[in-house]
C-alpha cells in the first residue's frame, strides 16, 4: 500500500478499509506514548478504549477536512502518517482540555455563589452579575468576548509540571475571582456559556507539557528533559534554588516566563518597574551561579525548564497558603 | 469494517466546490506550495498575497489548518470563508516568496477581498476582530505554540529559501517599514534603559543589514518627514541631546546610503532636503511593484497604530521581525 493507493481509496469512499486500518495503527502508536488515566477518559488503553479513540480521530479527520489537507500536502506515506499522528494528538489534547475548562467554570460558578454576586438561572442559562449593580441576561457578541479575552490575558496561568502527580489548577482562586469581576465590570454580567468560550480561548496557550504536538508520532512522548539519570540531580539543584526564593520572587519569575512585561509584573506585585527589572537581573545571575554553574552544560536546558515548572508549583502553593 | 459512527460522519461530509482547475494564479488564491526541486521539502498550503509576473515570483503567507495553534498574528478562516474543504489559519507573520512556475500548485480555495482586508487588519493589529478570528499573543517558552511557530518559520525557510536567495542575489529591493525610524517610538518608552536598548537594537540592525538593499517609497518619506525623523530636534526631544544626536546621525547615514528613489519621486526628495539621496529609475522599472505599499515583506506597521500602546517591548518585536527576515534570506 502506498500513498497513491490510499488517495485513490479516499476519492472513492473517503475512508475505506485500508485508510481506516492506517488510522488505527497510527492512533495506537501515538496513544501508547501518553498515559491513559490522563488522555483515555479515565480508562486503560485496552482495545475498546483504543477503538473509540480511533473513531474519534477518524471523525475529526472527516469533520474538519483534515484528510483532504493531508492528501493535499503529503509527499509520501511517512509524511502522511505524520499528519495523521498530529491529528491523534489534537484529539488527545481536546479530551484533556475540555474537562479542565469545565472544572474552571465550575470553580468560578462556586465563587459566584458568594454574597457579592447575583447568580440567576433563567431558561437553563446561568447569568452572573453583581448584587450592587444587577443586570439582566443578554447575549455577549463575539467582539465583546474577544475584548474580554484580551483583557484577561494579563492574568497569569500556572504551568503543568509533568513530574508532578497533581493536576495543575491553571488559575488560582483569587485569579478566577478576578476573571469574574472583570467580566461583570466590563459587560454587566456573564453567563456560564460565555465563560466556557472565554476560557477556551485563553487556554489556547496552555497545554499539558507531556503532549508534544509535532507531526512525528514515532518519538517517545515523554518530555525529553525528564529522561535519564541526571534528572534527579537537576530537580534537586533547582529545588534548592526555588525553595530559597521569596514568594515575591516566585510570582515575578512566574509572570516573566509567560512573557508579561516588567510594567505588568510591577502592577501585579505593587512594586516599581525598576524594582522588577533589578530583581529579575539579580535572580538570573543567581540562577547562573547557584544552578547552571554546578550542572553540566548539557543539562542547562533541562534546568531552565525545571525552574519554570517548580516555580509554577510554588506559585500554586502560595494561594493554598493564603487560603489556609 | 468501518464503524457506524465513522460511516455516519462520512455520509454527512460537506465539500466545497472544487477549485483545482482555476486558471491563472490570483491574489487571494489558497494554493498548494511545492518544495523547491530537489530540496526534499514537504508541500504546504499558502495564501497568495502578491504576484510579480516579470520575476516569476509569488509572495505567499504560510497557512495551516490548526486553529488552536493560532497566535494574535494569525487570521483564522472557516472552511466556508476559505472556499476550501478545510478551515485555515493564515500566518501573517510568515510570508515570503516562491517561484510561480515551479512551486505554485493547484488551488484548494480562495479568500474574498473582505477576507483579505481582515488578513491586513490582523497583520497590522489595527482592529479587534471577533472571538476566534485570531489567536492569543504568544506567551514565551511555556506556550506550546512558540515551538510550533518556530517550526513553521523553519518550514518557510526551506520552502522559500531558494527563491528568496536568488532574488537577493539578483539585487531585488526589499521595502523597509518607516515605523522603525519614528522618534515617537522613543517618546513612548519610559526608562532611559529602554531608550538605550532601542539605540543598541537599531545599531545592531543597521550593522546586520549591510549588503542588503532596502528602500522606502515616497509615502514613507512623507511620513518620516511628518514624524520628524529627519529632524535633529525631534530626536533630541525624544531621547535627550546625547542619545538623540547619535540616533539622528545613525539613521540619516543609513537612509542616505540605502535609499533609492524613482525620478518621479523627486518632489518628496526636495521637500526633505537631505544631501545624498540617490535616484534609480532603472531599478524601479525592473522591480516596479516592489515599491507598492501594501503587504510589505518587512512590516512594523502595527507601531503606527495609535490604538496599540507603545510598550517597552514593541521595538524589540520589530527588530526580531527583521532578524527573522534577514535570517530567512541569508540561509
Amino acid at each position: 500500500m502506498n500513498l497513491e493507493d490510499l488517495r485513490s481509496e479516499f476519492h472513492q469512499s473517503t475512508i475505506g478499509p485500508d485508510l481506516y486500518a492506517l488510522i488505527a495503527v497510527v492512533t495506537r502508536m501515538v496513544a501508547s506514548n501518553y498515559p491513559a488515566h490522563k488522555y483515555g477518559a479515565g480508562r486503560k488503553w485496552a482495545d475498546e478504549a483504543l477503538d473509540e479513540l480511533t473513531q474519534d480521530v477518524a471523525i475529526m479527520l472527516i469533520d474538519e477536512g483534515q484528510l483532504e489537507y493531508a492528501f493535499d500536502i503529503a509527499t509520501d506515506l511517512p509524511h502522511f502518517r505524520g499528519l495523521i499522528g498530529r491529528s491523534v494528538k489534537r484529539v488527545l489534547y481536546r479530551r484533556y482540555s475540555s474537562p479542565v475548562i469545565r472544572r474552571l467554570v465550575d470553580r468560578i460558578d462556586k465563587i459566584a455563589k458568594g454574597e457579592k454576586y447575583l447568580r440567576e438561572k433563567k431558561g437553563g442559562v446561568i447569568w452572573i452579575s453583581s448584587v450592587t449593580n444587577p443586570s439582566k441576561f443578554r447575549y455577549l457578541s463575539d467582539q465583546e468576548l474577544e475584548s474580554l479575552s484580551r483583557t484577561l490575558e494579563s492574568i497569569p496561568k500556572t504551568v503543568e509540571n509533568p513530574a508532578s502527580k497533581k493536576a495543575s489548577m491553571v488559575y488560582r482562586g483569587a485569579d478566577l475571582e478576578k476573571i469574574l469581576d472583570t467580566c461583570i465590570q466590563a459587560m454587566g454580567g456573564v453567563s456560564r456559556a460565555n465563560l466556557m468560550k472565554i476560557l477556551e480561548n485563553l487556554l489556547t496557550s496552555w497545554l499539558p507539557a507531556d503532549l508534544d504536538m509535532s507531526e512525528g508520532y514515532f518519538e517517545n512522548g515523554t518530555l525529553r528533559v525528564f529522561s535519564g539519570n541526571d534528572t534527579q540531580e537537576v530537580a534537586r539543584v533547582v529545588g534548592v534554588f526555588v525553595n530559597a526564593s521569596s514568594d515575591q520572587e516566585v510570582a515575578l519569575v512566574h509572570m516573566k516566563i509567560q512573557n508579561f512585561s516588567d510594567t505588568q509584573v510591577a502592577e501585579s506585585l505593587v512594586i516599581s518597574r525598576t524594582t522588577v527589572s533589578n530583581r529579575k537581573q539579580i535572580l538570573l545571575s543567581r540562577f547562573g551561579r547557584e544552578v547552571l554553574a554546578i550542572l553540566d552544560s548539557s543539562l542547562h536546558g533541562a534546568a531552565w525548564t525545571m525552574w519554570f515548572f517548580q516555580v509554577s508549583d510554588r506559585y500554586e502553593q502560595l494561594e493554598v497558603g493564603n487560603d489556609s | 469494517m468501518i464503524p457506524e459512527r465513522v460511516a455516519k460522519a462520512i455520509s454527512e461530509r460537506t465539500l466545497s466546490a472544487p477549485t483545482g482547475d482555476l486558471d491563472g494564479v490570483r491574489v487571494g488564491d489558497i494554493r498548494v506550495i511545492r518544495g523547491p526541486h530537489g530540496s526534499g521539502a514537504s508541500s504546504r498550503i499558502g495564501l497568495v498575497t502578491k504576484i510579480r509576473i516579470s520575476d516569476d515570483v509569488v509572495e505567499i503567507m504560510l497557512c495551516h489548518p490548526f486553529p488552536e495553534m493560532a497566535t494574535d498574528r494569525d487570521l483564522v478562516v472557516s472552511q466556508g470563508e476559505a472556499h476550501a474543504n478545510y478551515g485555515l489559519v493564515v500566518q501573517t507573520d510568515i510570508r515570503s516568496f516562491v517561484w510561480m512556475g515551479s512551486q505554485i500548485g493547484r488551488a484548494v480555495g480562495w479568500l474574498s477581498s473582505s477576507s483579505l482586508d481582515d488578513v491586513d487588519r490582523v497583520a497590522l493589529s489595527s482592529e479587534t476582530l471577533g472571538l476566534g478570528r485570531s489567536g492569543r499573543q504568544l506567551r514565551g517558552l511555556v506556550d506550546f505554540r512558540t515551538s510550533f511557530k518556530n517550526e513553521e518559520r523553519e518550514s518557510a525557510k526551506i520552502l522559500t529559501g531558494d527563491c528568496v536567495t536568488r532574488l537577493l542575489q539578483e539585487g531585488v529591493l526589499s521595502q523597509l517599514d518607516p515605523g522603525l525610524f519614528d522618534p515617537e517610538l522613543l517618546s513612548g518608552l519610559q526608562s532611559e534603559e529602554a531608550k538605550y536598548h532601542y539605540f543598541e537594537s537599531l545599531q545592531s540592525f543597521l550593522q546586520r543589514s549591510k549588503g542588503h538593499d532596502f528602500c522606502l517609497d515616497g509615502n514613507d518619506l512623507d511620513l518620516l518627514s511628518e514624524r520628524g525623523a529627519f529632524s535633529l530636534q525631534s530626536w533630541r526631544q525624544a531621547a535627550g541631546s546625547t542619545l538623540g544626536d547619535l540616533l539622528h546621525q545613525s539613521i540619516i547615514t543609513f537612509l542616505c546610503n540605502a535609499l533609492t528613489l524613482h525620478a518621479d519621486e523627486h518632489s518628496h526628495f526636495s521637500l526633505i532636503k537631505i544631501d545624498g539621496w540617490k535616484t534609480s529609475a532603472e531599478l524601479l522599472t525592473s522591480h516596479g511593484d516592489v515599491l507598492s505599499r501594501s503587504r510589505k515583506v518587512v512590516t512594523s506597521a502595527h507601531l503606527w497604530n495609535q490604538g496599540i500602546p507603545k510598550g517597552d517591548g514593541n521595538n524589540e518585536v520589530v527588530f526580531e521581525e527583521i532578524d527573522d527576515y534577514l535570517g530567512l534570506v541569508r540561509r
